[in-house]
């Protein structure tokens, strides 16, 4: 059970980096055009 | 009301206009943004709606685009697009965008006015009979190999491990 | 066992072997098709399944003896098997593309699978808008299973008889090992996909239902989609690509599960393990975000300034999401094929350009050079020049981190820098034969990189009336590039080696 939440914490972590990059390309945008 | 009244004035006065080809559009894009244009096509798949208002998607042969209208003007579209039909063909008098603001920078229509001038049909899959046939026959070849191969196989196996 | 075609029998009999695997992979269409009632559809993978488990069962029996032998074979009789794996399946898949009349030549019906294994997502297909769900479940499930890798799929079933299983393993294009034992590595890679199969599915397909799509089409679409996005594929079952959804968070969502995919399975299986630093110490992951953020922030600045867009949610929508499609080598588009010739200006194409040979990162479904590699040969320089600045005499060792901290030592970068040449060159002369056909040389960069990546995008050029001659190039590019030239070079050489004993006895 231990092992499943720490799998499924993995898949979030992966899953919240991702989300973070794509907000990196809004700052991106943002400096942009300013 | 008005918007239905526009729609049919700029219907007749335009009938007499070119219907452009969606892949005419793209090329065109700087030039005919803005621009009221006809397109005609086929509608596939099925209308996807948004509130009020909804999207169809166009297929004239020789691309497909995005066509944005209100829900009332989908209600007479009955046939879509797809393997088994072949969609209502219809008449889109729209403004075209090269980059639409509203739909976050994509080329689209957004119609005045549809107009269906050819309704949709079934499309025909027939079972050709030698397919059937050969399909059956080739089959049962592999069935029968695939059993051979356990077979001999498994006894292979054993030879193997008692040697 | 007798000598003389002892190579081609356990080639073929390995061969025969996965094969006889993919033959029963038809049987989910024809489940697809019965649903539907589609008998035509049904048919034709009915005989696609049949022909492939008879040529593979006779490829199994000439190479029978090879059960015999004791021990693991030659490295290249692994590399060689995976190579000629992906050429049998090719021409077996395309099978119910030709039977389904959409397709001009059985070459077109090749190339379409080759782009599909590849996880590139070009296609020569005619009429996208009316083809089967049956044919368009199999466009799907060949790009999942090509992401994957058809020998990973076998060696993940089968390997109480590939017990040389890594050299397959290798030839395939991977070298990552999760776990002590290929199987295991391969059970895993297959494990980490199919959870996020599940969570993706579901999650697109309430996404599509919510954009419009009634529940039956809206799981299919979220099923193709969730495929092509994870394999960092790029087809998707409509003609418009991703512009048929007109939804924002739709494209949101697919281009989360295709950036995860592009990432390497080792980082996957270290993030579950609970080793989460990784992230930021992984030399592909930096490299990445470095270079995603240089390729997004240079298109946004050529776009904007050429006042193509000027909204922000647009610049997101039709530069960001094309940039990263193109960098993780995925391919969907959200922009038609021709305006990036009209649109995009020499710096965008540019960008683009560079963004799909770097690609993703290794051991990924991604395509492209690779972050590793690009990383490796970067940071190799830099030392270099170091060195050379500096003036010293000390051997200063070079590491860098992935997945675990290693050496960057010449053999490393010799390694790296020998196929980023390798495809710098098929890019090159795919440039030049394009051209040579008359075509633009900014669109023949774009068209040849999005092939050589593995990438998907098209300009413009990628068509079934284009030359024969291109389209051989085109396919072959996909090829080699997916499986990163080692394992085909091992089939030619083995082949060569063949010809000539055969030509000396006769």
């Amino acid at each position: 059970m231990k092992r499943v939440l720490i799998e499924l914490k993995g898949f979030m972590i992966e899953i919240l980096f991702t989300l973070g990059l794509m907000v990196l390309y809004v700052l991106v945008i943002w400096i942009l055009t300013l | 009301m008005v918007k239905t009244l526009l729609g049919l004035i700029l219907s007749i006065t335009l009938t007499n206009s070119p219907v452009n080809t969606i892949n005419y559009l793209i090329e065109h894009s700087l030039t005919r943004d803005q621009q009221t244009v006809i397109i005609e096509g086929e509608v596939l798949g099925e209308v996807l709606e948004r509130g009020d208002n909804a999207w169809i998607n166009v297929n004239d042969g020789t691309n497909a685009i995005g066509v944005y209208l209100r829900l009332d003007q989908t209600t007479e579209l009955k046939v879509f697009g797809d393997y088994f039909n072949i969609g209502d063909k219809i008449r889109v008098v729209g403004v075209f965008e090269r980059s639409c603001i509203e739909h976050g920078g994509e080329m689209d229509i957004h119609a005045t006015s549809i107009q269906i001038i050819e309704p949709g049909r079934p499309i025909d899959h027939p079972v050709s009979s030698w397919k059937f046939v050969i399909s059956i026959i080739l089959m049962s070849i592999a069935l029968f190999a695939l059993y051979l191969k356990r077979h001999y196989f498994k006894k292979a196996e054993i030879k193997n491990e008692v040697n | 066992m007798n000598n003389q075609f002892k190579g081609l029998k356990i080639v073929l009999y390995y061969t025969g072997y996965i094969t006889l695997g993919f033959s029963i992979l038809n049987l989910l269409p024809v489940a697809v098709a019965l649903l539907y009632s589609d008998f035509s559809s049904a048919l034709d993978f009915i005989l696609t399944f049949s022909i492939s488990a008879i040529l593979a069962i006779s490829m199994m029996t000439y190479g029978s003896e090879t059960r015999t032998l004791k021990g693991s074979i030659n490295l290249r009789y692994g590399l060689t098997v995976a190579s000629l794996t992906w050429v049998v399946l090719t021409m077996l898949a395309a099978i119910p593309y030709m039977l389904s009349g959409h397709m001009i030549s059985y070459l077109d019906a090749c190339f379409d699978v080759m782009s599909g294994f590849t996880t590139t997502g070009v296609f020569l297909l005619q009429d996208l808008d009316h083809i089967s769900q049956a044919l368009n479940f199999w466009r799907h499930l060949l790009t999942f299973v090509g992401g994957q890798g058809m020998v990973v799929l076998a060696l993940s079933f089968f390997v109480k008889e590939m017990g040389s299983g890594y050299k397959f393993y290798v030839g395939e294009g991977k070298d990552i090992v999760l776990v002590p034992n290929v199987k295991g590595t391969t059970q895993w890679i297959w494990k980490i996909s199919m959870v996020y199969l599940a969570i993706g599915t579901l999650i697109l397909w309430i996404s599509a239902m919510g954009l419009g799509l009634s529940p039956l089409p809206a799981f299919f679409h979220a099923l193709y989609v969730f495929e092509a996005a994870w394999s960092t594929g790029g087809f998707a079952p409509n003609l418009q690509n991703i512009m048929y959804y007109h939804d924002f968070g739709f494209e949101l969502i697919g281009m989360v599960f295709f950036i995860i995919g592009s990432f390497n399975f080792g980082l996957h299986f270290a993030l579950i393990q609970g080793k989460k630093k990784e992230f930021f110490k992984n030399i592909e992951v930096i490299s990445f975000t470095i270079t995603s953020l240089l390729g997004t922030a240079l298109a946004v600045f050529a776009l904007k300034n050429a006042g193509v867009y000027s909204d922000g949610i647009a610049l997101y929508r039709r530069v960001v999401y094309n940039v990263l499609s193109a960098h993780t080598t995925t391919g969907f588009g959200s922009i038609y094929a021709r305006q990036f010739a009209l649109e995009w200006g020499g710096l965008g194409i540019t960008v683009m350009v560079i963004a799909m040979l770097i690609g993703g990162s290794a051991c990924s479904t991604a395509g492209g050079i690779k972050g590793l590699r690009v990383g490796i040969i970067f940071k190799g320089i830099v030392s270099d020049i170091k060195k050379l600045v500096s003036g010293e005499n000390s051997v200063k060792v070079v590491k860098y981190h992935h997945i675990k901290d290693l050496i960057l030592d010449d053999a490393v970068f010799r390694s790296s820098a020998a196929v980023a040449i390798l495809y710098l060159v098929m890019f090159a002369g795919g440039v030049i034969i394009t051209t040579a056909y008359g075509y633009p040389l900014a669109e023949s960069a774009f068209e040849v990189a999005s092939v050589s990546g593995n990438v998907g995008l098209s300009i413009g050029i990628i068509s079934a009336q284009m030359p024969t001659l291109m389209k051989w190039y085109y396919m072959m590019a996909m090829y080699l590039g997916r499986l990163e030239f080692i394992s085909v070079l091992a089939l030619i050489g083995l082949m060569f080696k063949g010809a000539k004993q055969w030509l000396r006895r006769y």
